[in-house]
């Protein structure tokens, strides 16, 4: 289950949020620690890499993408196994090779293939759709150098959506992360 | 449990040993109530099963050896003690070796072996036999069993011998002997197994054969053994050593070890079958016919149930393997499923008239006694850790720590 | 400035890198983030490629041109012009078809695998060997594909409702094989794309032109590096690789049963899954160092593919290559153990038989040549390493040619035996699916990042973050994996990106 952590902005003109860019992950790792236990649930770190602990850092969890991977398989097999059964005995029962309509050893390769290929498309398409994904324009992209988060920077994002949230407060507190190098503004809205 | 209690059966009173291999000796004896036929059968069953875990130690220890991964050092003390009971289960094979040039039994055209009886192998009593001969024949047979204990019991004794030294020295030169000992060993290993497993098992049907056998064995007796070590690293998980050292990382390793081979476990016995059944050719699928007929199809469907299925499933889940009980309970299962699979695969053979089969637990049962009571005097006379270093790999302690 | 192309030290080139005189680095030279993604990233953004990629993609391209003039030929006069009749009625196309789908097994395993094992090394050759799955699989599917001989109603072989009642026959091997390569390219597909996803958005931010901004735009899907994102990707990459795993073993499987599940001695063996599948990883690894080898050289990529890596996917050739000889002593050995007449035949015939140079060519090219990569020297050597894995090209080709034709020719009835010749077509159709694998090769090469960026800065993360905590893991010994220059990129100040500020 998502947590509550997960606010959509308020839409119109207005702020999304305040950013901070570090270079490092460590830096990043320990301001964001530092930011939530300073209160703030709202956020999220925009980096190059997956950093390792990151998720942990911010208390984010999402277990849905297992279940409906899981989901997929079972759906696969049992589909897939459906499929030949109503097919090859019920549908068009045919002697091949003196074998029995049901041959059930002959139908495991193709209900395997079916078990992995909706399991594979629940994770791809799972994955994209918790991310919400395809969204070319995210409100972040509006903050400057945002760009340097997939090359070589290190983000945190403080959402104006959080409770504790207040333009002048937050940016005063984030100016005084160790190891960060500019704090900005991020507009809200999607272009 | 006492924290601070030693793990193993090390230090076990004389008398403990003496009761282990006195209750193994009678038991293995009981099959006699049948005659002397089903003795032999019983306790070459007895003997094959827990060889299985022997040679499974000896293949993981060249394995480990290799890869040198963590996992396989805190382990690595067990899969010792299973290979020095090579020597003792080699003793143990010479009543099956024996069979080949006792007389007759009453009743019975031969004891195990078909093809030990010189006239069934006649070019007119069997042409195929008399075709196999120069392969399958009581002298050949015996030579190679021989050759194969020697390689194995001589490979083992080198590797051992190089890690218990290099926990006294600190040698790190003994490692890369090892490692460079252990690639072409385990060449060796798989090819005089596969061999060893032709001559020992598949020639009790002497006119069925299959290329996928060896593998089959190698696969069968690798999870046997990983199944084997897991519950006793789970069972000690909180005595010392092992509880300084079973962590999430061990336990995920073990755990995924097991959920690897119980796949490729699947995989090649499915392969083999589907092959076999659908190709339907006579002298093939009498192997399968056998097996699921009315006696042993509820046997088959139970090792497809709970050899694959469940364990699968069980393993799937990251939980099995955070917790040192429910891995220590799908270890326990994968054991008791290696059991009747390999009951399933052995006792066929046998043509029995009637499915009698408490004389193969008997000796089952009597075999393990004495099997685990080596294994314990074994395990007693080392530390149950070494120390040497795991190979470094680049950052993948870090991500197992992160993990 | 946007790019830059890093100097190279070239592998042994760091000094107090406490290796024992080897390269042992997964990673070399001086690089920081910034200088990875430049060297990778200007592959596809702005360096030129080498006089070399474009008369190979040319020659490439003519070599499609003859593909495709021999297709059209056997779409007007029928398979017939293959020389595959009576009793061969599988020959080069169908070895073909298996010699492609083999190497296209590397990629995908090698990606997968070595994702769910942990190993660092893989991160430089995934990409690269991700796509060339894929594109072996296409040139794969094109054999059976034609060998129906009316490739416009491939579709029938899809089980789709129909008012001919018309259903596939699940109890053949065959189509089996559909469903398995089908499903092999849709994964492979997807897993090849979602890991791309963040080097798209990196492609993106660090483009130039509006048009590649807007093109590696729509294809990133507006990823923007979020840590939620982050670990809802790394689920998905993760199980995907778990899944995908399984399924390249059992798509190599499955064109095993195509032949073992058939009665014909030399396809019926139980041994052919797992033997099948380890020839696919031996073939595909060779594949990887037959490509790689020269990419390596040509786009300068010593520091990011080091010597540390060929010494691996040689072992990894090694293994399998061992597997593979125990396939063929099984079959040797149990085919004389069987006491089946056509049993016993068949090693004859394989042995003493009209195509016994074929045999002796495969023991040779599978069997002896690899074992050189046993002595340490020649796995570090490149020269060898391009021999052996030419020898083992050849080999796996030798290897179904044994299997299909010399079975085929020589079964139960000597009255109805025969000899395979391929025809000319038959060898342009091969020569033209080289063409096609190596023109997309070159395309993949100029249009898409051919070394995982991402996974390289982590990487890069790791080595440098393990040395600033003084060796403090568990393994005291890692010496080697990291070194002074490393951390000299991790200087905050001066970054060769400051001055990109706004851009």
């Amino acid at each position: 289950m998502a947590t509550a952590t997960h606010v959509e902005a308020p839409s119109g003109p207005g702020l999304y949020g305040m950013i901070a860019e570090f270079d490092d992950s460590e830096a990043l790792l320990a301001a964001v620690r530092r930011t939530r236990e300073e209160g703030y649930r709202n956020m999220d770190a925009y980096t190059p890499f997956p950093v390792h602990g990151m998720a942990e850092a911010l208390e984010f969890e999402d277990n849905r993408l297992p279940w409906l991977i899981f989901l997929g398989g079972l759906g696969g097999a049992a589909g897939g196994y459906a499929l030949q059964y109503y097919i090859n005995v019920i549908d068009l029962p045919l002697n091949i090779g003196g074998k029995p309509l049901h041959a059930w050893p002959n139908f495991i390769p193709a209900t395997f293939e079916t078990t992995i290929l909706l399991a594979s498309f629940a994770a791809v398409f799972g994955m994209l759709f918790l991310n919400g994904f395809p969204r070319p324009h995210h409100p972040i992209f509006n903050a400057k150098r945002i760009e340097l988060a997939s090359q070589d920077k290190f983000f945190l994002c403080v959402e104006a959506g959080d409770p504790r949230f207040d333009a002048r407060g937050t940016r005063l507190f984030l100016e005084r992360l160790p190891g960060v190098r500019h704090v900005s503004e991020v507009e809200d809205g999607d272009d | 449990m006492n924290r601070t209690e030693p793990a193993s059966g090390a230090g076990q009173s004389r008398s403990y040993y003496a009761a282990l291999l006195f209750a193994g000796v009678v038991a293995l004896l009981v099959p006699l109530l049948l005659g002397a036929r089903q003795f032999f059968q019983s306790y070459f069953f007895g003997w094959i099963f827990w060889f299985m875990l022997t040679l499974g130690c000896f293949g993981l220890t060249l394995l480990h050896h290799i890869v040198r991964g963590s996992w396989g050092l805190v382990v690595l003390r067990l899969f010792e003690a299973g290979n020095r009971t090579l020597p003792f289960m080699a003793v143990l094979f010479l009543p099956i070796a024996a069979t080949l040039f006792l007389p007759h039994p009453t009743g019975a055209e031969y004891w195990l072996y078909e093809w030990a009886n010189p006239e069934l192998v006649t070019a007119e009593a069997d042409p195929m036999l008399h075709h196999k001969a120069p392969y399958l024949n009581p002298t050949g047979w015996v030579v190679r069993s021989v050759i194969y204990f020697a390689l194995w019991i001589a490979m083992a004794a080198y590797l051992n011998r190089s890690s218990l030294r290099q926990d006294q020295t600190g040698d790190i030169e003994e490692q890369h002997k090892r490692t460079n000992f252990a690639a072409p060993g385990l060449v060796i290993f798989i090819i005089s197994m596969t061999f060893a497993v032709t001559d020992w098992v598949m020639s009790l049907e002497p006119h069925w054969f299959s290329t996928i056998y060896g593998f089959w064995f190698l696969v069968g007796g690798g999870l046997f053994t990983l199944a084997f070590v897991s519950v006793l690293t789970m069972a000690w998980s909180d005595r010392r050593p092992f509880s300084d050292v079973v962590n999430p990382g061990l336990m995920r390793d073990l755990g995924n070890l097991m959920f690897v081979f119980t796949m490729l476990w699947a995989y090649i016995s499915l392969s083999q079958f589907l092959i076999i059944w659908s190709a339907n050719l006579p002298e093939e699928v009498v192997y399968y016919q056998k097996r699921l007929d009315d006696n042993w199809r509820f046997l088959g469907a139970f090792n497809v149930a709970f050899q694959f299925f469940v364990p699968f499933l069980l393993l799937l889940s990251g939980r099995t393997k955070r917790t040192p009980r429910y891995l220590l309970l799908v270890a326990s299962l994968i054991l008791l499923v290696r059991l009747t699979d390999m009951v399933w695969i052995v006792i066929p053979a046998f043509h029995r008239e009637a499915l009698n089969l408490w004389t193969d637990l008997a000796a089952l049962a009597g075999m393990g006694a004495l099997w685990l009571a080596i294994f314990s005097f074994q395990l007693g006379k080392y530390p149950l850790l070494a120390r040497h270093e795991p190979r470094p790999a680049e950052g993948a302690q870090e991500a197992l720590e992160h993990a | 400035m946007a790019t830059q192309i890093t100097k190279t030290n070239g592998h042994g080139g760091v000094p107090g890198d406490g290796s024992d005189g080897q390269p042992e680095r997964f990673l070399e030279g001086n690089h920081t983030y910034q200088t990875l993604g430049d060297k990778i990233g200007a592959i596809v953004l702005t360096q030129k490629p080498p006089r070399v990629w474009f008369i190979v993609a040319a020659l490439a391209f003519l070599l499609v041109n003859v593909l495709l003039a021999t297709i059209t030929y056997l779409l007007f006069k029928g398979v017939g012009l293959w020389g595959i009749n009576v009793p061969s009625g599988w020959g080069m196309d169908i070895i073909n078809f298996v010699w492609w789908i083999g190497i296209g097994h590397a990629g995908t395993l090698i990606s997968a695998i070595l994702l769910l094992l942990r190993q660092q090394w893989r991160n430089s050759i995934n990409r690269f060997a991700e796509a060339m799955t894929i594109f072996a699989v296409v040139c794969a599917g094109l054999y059976p594909l034609l060998h129906t001989g009316r490739p416009w109603l491939a579709y029938w072989m899809f089980p789709y409702p129909n008012w001919l009642a018309l259903w596939p026959q699940f109890r053949s091997p065959l189509i089996w094989d559909v469903f398995a390569v089908s499903t092999y390219m849709t994964v492979s597909l997807l897993f090849w794309f979602i890991g791309m996803i963040p080097d798209f958005a990196t492609l993106r931010d660090r483009a130039r032109s509006r048009f590649a901004q807007i093109a590696y735009g729509a294809v990133a899907m507006g990823w923007n590096g979020s840590a939620k994102n982050w670990h809802r990707y790394e689920t998905a990459y993760l199980i995907l690789a778990g899944l995908s795993t399984p399924l390249v073993l059992s798509v190599h499987s499955i064109v095993s049963f195509d032949f073992a599940v058939a009665v014909i001695p030399g396809f019926h063996a139980t041994i052919f899954p797992p033997y099948f599948v380890a020839g696919a990883v031996f073939a595909g690894f060779a594949m990887v160092l037959t490509l790689g080898l020269p990419i390596r050289h040509l786009y300068n990529l010593k520091d990011l593919i080091t010597a540390r890596h060929l010494d691996w996917m040689a072992k990894v050739m090694l293994t399998t290559g061992l597997i593979v000889f125990y396939g063929y002593l099984t079959e040797l050995f149990y085919g004389w153990y069987s006491a089946n007449v056509y049993e016993v035949a068949l090693v004859q015939n394989r042995l003493f038989g009209p195509y016994k140079w074929v045999y002796y060519a495969l023991l040779f090219c599978n069997g002896f040549v690899p074992q050189i990569l046993w002595l340490q020297k020649a796995r570090y050597n490149i020269a060898i390493l391009f021999t052996v894995s030419m020898f083992i090209n050849v080999g796996m080709w030798l290897e179904r040619y044994v299997i299909i034709p010399v079975s085929l020719s020589r079964d139960y009835l000597p009255s109805s035996w025969g000899y395979y010749t391929p025809t000319v077509f038959d060898w342009s159709m091969f020569i033209g699916t080289m063409g096609l694998f190596t023109l997309l090769m070159a395309l993949f090469m100029k249009f898409l990042p051919a070394i995982n960026i991402f996974e390289m800065k982590d990487l890069l993360h790791r080595m440098t973050h393990s040395h600033k905590n003084g060796h403090g893991h568990a393994n005291g010994t890692d010496g080697h994996v990291t070194g002074e220059p490393l951390q000299s990129g991790f200087l905050p100040e001066g970054t060769p990106s400051a001055d990109r500020n706004g851009g």
